[in-house]
């Protein structure tokens, strides 16, 4: 290893193959993620320090193969082709060596400098799987170092490897023996390589650029392309492809095979199974857990339970959370003298309330998380994309879909910074525009005030229907937006589903932070603008500055341009809803989190939030039409600038408006249609 | 007799025959292991929906895929 600081790894490995979990203890966790360039795939980059030399850390997305069929195996190919990392580490699956080596065969071919850490070795001995990772490395000509990235087995020899192996170069490599015709033919498409584009292959390899072309990959076509004398390379190796293919009729298949008779070989002989397959935990669970009847019915019993779950740990940690944030601290704020009491106004009812009531539900989006990564990592979430799979395919969805929507009832935010793992573009895009419609923590709180002020001993079913409006509508949108939005037909879907394993639990507590923290990030963010800004609006009206105590006076918010706007829209556009001004400002504050409505409600009918439901009852405030109408809307119209911002920054403005503007026509719409129906009824 | 895999009932041992499909779809099968020749398991599969495989044939545990409708009915197999 030459003295230079700078090195960059890359890790590489196919999905399930603990990579994450490699990249988190070689990078200590700390990680800056961002997007590869012009898509967002994330891209997570930390760095390792191994005496005192400090290596950047690139976590390549998780793919099979190399071919320019998906968007992750173009990029990382590209990553290794063209910013030359210093050392790419490739993660093999120890319990699936077959599939895990195919990649490392293709990385191989791209000249890389690579080393391999087997990894999961305890889970494959466990299932009777030995692997001899002296002869493997011994036959790939590169180190191999078995781990067990989860307890950290390993990884300190690992560091060594890397230490020991960054920026050496590596030669090229005839890993897989295309056998007579294809390796005259490789040498033949070289040598015009050479001839006529002599500077790619300065740049690339040059078997791996010949072998590429003959399979007629369609990116590296159109590299080769780019250069003077490109076309004239084409057009021979078209000529030669033709020649082939008298002795070969499909080239791509043909070289594949060749592959993995390469892996075969290999697999053969470095993999001891000393243990016959038997029955497995997995075997067993899933004959009940995919039964096509039986599945469906523990599905809803398992996400039922996550619910209740993370409701009933987190109500009293909500409860305090907004005891000492909306009562001890508000009231600290206002009882500072020395703030000039505009400022103290500012601070308590705008941000300490606004911002605190949403931070209250901190514990409550926690355990959700908790719940939903352990549910994730035992495997079972994978299982539940395959249940209701042929159901969202009418909707134009793949099963996959799922697990956006089901994050989306903790929030949105991240559930729309899932849709990310959807490979489909078109799919990935409706899956983000209407992960909003799954109604998250927030907008519970506003079903139950209403529910309990009108519908007494329905309650119960009453808010269980906003649940299963949320689904219907999402996904009778999704279909809308896959008919006039994003057309085309859905890529095949394919997914691997790991066997049920017990989770760490370090590992789910940092998914469920990292989910929360995105949470909270929103709301110290984005939230906390949108709350001042309407405080601003409250505190002021035609008359000028009202008072800093116009947000706890009902009589003097009424004449703020907050009020002044509630009453505009009650008596335009929401007068067919009969929601009075107090109601339409809620709303209106709703706009910028739903956390906020009860909290506003709570405020414009002079009365404590707990007493809500007994005050709106007693004014008459509500009808079941109106009130149901309300709830309607609620969950419907746009969740909190938050989500609006995550779509805008993860597919661009057009599609932040298109969400809000679709949003409000269809809340608007349904409102107005429970309103009808009502009359129709004649209850009202 | 050849079958698209979406027709397979579940338990039987299948071989893989035929892929037609496109490009894409024959490279992701490939990558995942599913290439013609190989023996399938299927261990559980919907109606008109999703199957769920395993390579029957890997030195190893293969971990179960499943694979959409659209795509089963591009995959045929004969009885194995």
């Amino acid at each position: 290893m030459s003295k230079k600081e700078g090195y960059i790894v890359a890790l590489a490995g196919v999905p399930n193959s603990g990579k994450s979990s490699i990249f988190n203890k070689l990078t200590g966790g700390r990680a800056w993620v961002g997007n590869w360039p012009g898509v967002t795939i994330e891209k997570k980059i930390g760095t390792m320090r191994i005496n005192s030399i400090e290596i950047e850390v690139v976590d390549l997305p998780g793919i099979y193969g190399l071919t320019a069929y998906s968007l992750d195996e173009i990029i990382a190919r590209n990553f290794i082709v063209e910013e030359n990392p210093d050392l790419v580490i490739v993660v093999v699956n120890a319990t699936n060596l077959e599939r895990s080596l195919y990649l490392a065969l293709s990385i191989l071919e791209l000249e890389a400098n690579t080393i391999v850490a087997l990894n999961m070795v305890d889970l494959a001995e466990e299932q009777g799987i030995v692997i001899d990772h002296e002869k493997l490395s011994e036959l790939l000509g590169i180190p191999v170092i078995p781990t067990v990235a989860v307890t950290g087995s390993g990884l300190k020899k690992l560091r060594e490897l890397i230490l020991e192996y960054v920026g050496r170069s590596k030669g090229r490599t005839n890993i897989v023996d295309y056998g007579y015709d294809l390796e005259r033919a490789i040498r033949d498409v070289e040598k015009i390589l050479q001839e006529n584009v002599p500077e790619i292959i300065r740049k690339y390899p040059s078997r791996w650029i010949s072998i590429k072309l003959l399979e007629w990959d369609e990116d590296v076509i159109r590299k080769v392309k780019s250069y003077a004398g490109g076309n004239e390379v084409i057009r021979k190796v078209e000529k030669i492809r033709a020649e082939l293919q008298n002795k070969i009729d499909d080239l791509e298949l043909f070289m594949t095979e060749r592959r993995y008779q390469t892996i075969l070989n290999i697999v053969k002989e470095v993999i001891k199974q000393t243990k016959a397959k038997g029955v497995t935990w997995t075997d067993l669970l899933d004959s009940i857990l995919t039964h096509r009847f039986l599945g469906i019915f523990s599905a809803i019993a398992v996400l039922y339970m996550l619910f209740r779950f993370a409701f009933e740990i987190s109500t009293p940690f909500v409860d305090l959370f907004s005891i000492l944030i909306n009562g001890y601290l508000h009231n600290r704020i206002l009882g500072l003298k020395f703030l000039p009491s505009w400022l103290a106004s500012l601070l308590a009812d705008g941000v300490t309330n606004g911002v605190g009531t949403v931070v209250s539900f901190l514990p409550l989006i926690m355990m959700f998380f908790l719940g939903l990564a352990f549910l994730e990592d035992v495997g079972y979430m994978t299982r539940i994309a395959y249940l209701v799979d042929k159901l969202f395919s009418k909707f134009g969805l793949s099963g996959k879909t799922v697990i956006p929507l089901v994050i989306g009832f903790g929030c949105n935010v991240p559930a729309v910074m899932a849709t990310r793992t959807i490979e489909d573009e078109n799919e990935r895009k409706t899956a983000a525009l209407i992960a909003p419609l799954a109604t998250c923590s927030a907008r519970l709180p506003v079903y139950m005030v209403i529910a309990y002020a009108v519908f007494r001993q329905v309650a119960g079913a009453v808010v269980l229907s906003m649940y299963i409006w949320s689904v219907a509508l999402a996904l009778l949108v999704a279909l809308a937006l896959r008919k006039l939005v994003f057309k085309g037909p859905s890529a095949g879907f394919v997914m691997e589903m790991p066997p049920y394993i017990m989770p760490r639990s370090d590992i789910i507590g940092m998914k469920m932070w990292e989910r929360s923290k995105r949470f909270l990030y929103k709301a110290g963010s984005v939230i906390l603008i949108g709350v001042i800004f309407i405080w601003l609006l409250s505190v002021t009206g035609p008359s000028g500055f009202l008072g800093a105590n116009a947000l706890s006076s009902p009589r003097l918010l009424e004449h703020s341009w907050t009020g002044l706007l509630g009453k505009a829209f009650s008596e335009t556009i929401f007068r067919p809803l009969n929601w009075d001004w107090r109601i339409s400002v809620a709303l209106i504050f709703g706009f910028i989190a739903k956390e906020i409505v009860v909290g506003t409600m709570a405020i414009l009918y002079g009365i404590g939030e707990s007493g809500l439901p007994a005050a709106l009852a007693k004014l008459h405030a509500f009808t079941p039409v109106t009130g149901y109408a309300f709830m309607i809307f609620v969950l419907i119209y746009v969740p909190c600038i938050a989500t609006i911002a995550t779509i805008r920054s993860e597919m661009g403005s057009k599609y932040a408006v298109m969400a809000v503007a679709y949003e409000l026509i269809l809340a608007y719409t349904l409102a107005l249609a429970v309103i009808s129906f009502g009359h129709l009824l004649g209850v009202m | 007799m050849m079958i698209p895999l979406a027709l397979v009932r579940p338990g039987s041992t299948v071989r893989v025959i035929e892929i037609r499909g496109g490009r894409g779809v024959y490279s992701k099968l490939r990558s995942l292991g599913i290439i013609e020749g190989k023996i399938l398991k299927v261990i559980s599969s919907i109606n008109g929906g999703p199957v769920i495989v395993e390579i029957a044939d890997s030195i190893g545990s293969s971990p179960r895929i499943v694979l959409g409708f659209g795509m089963c009915m591009k995959i045929f197999v004969e009885e194995a």
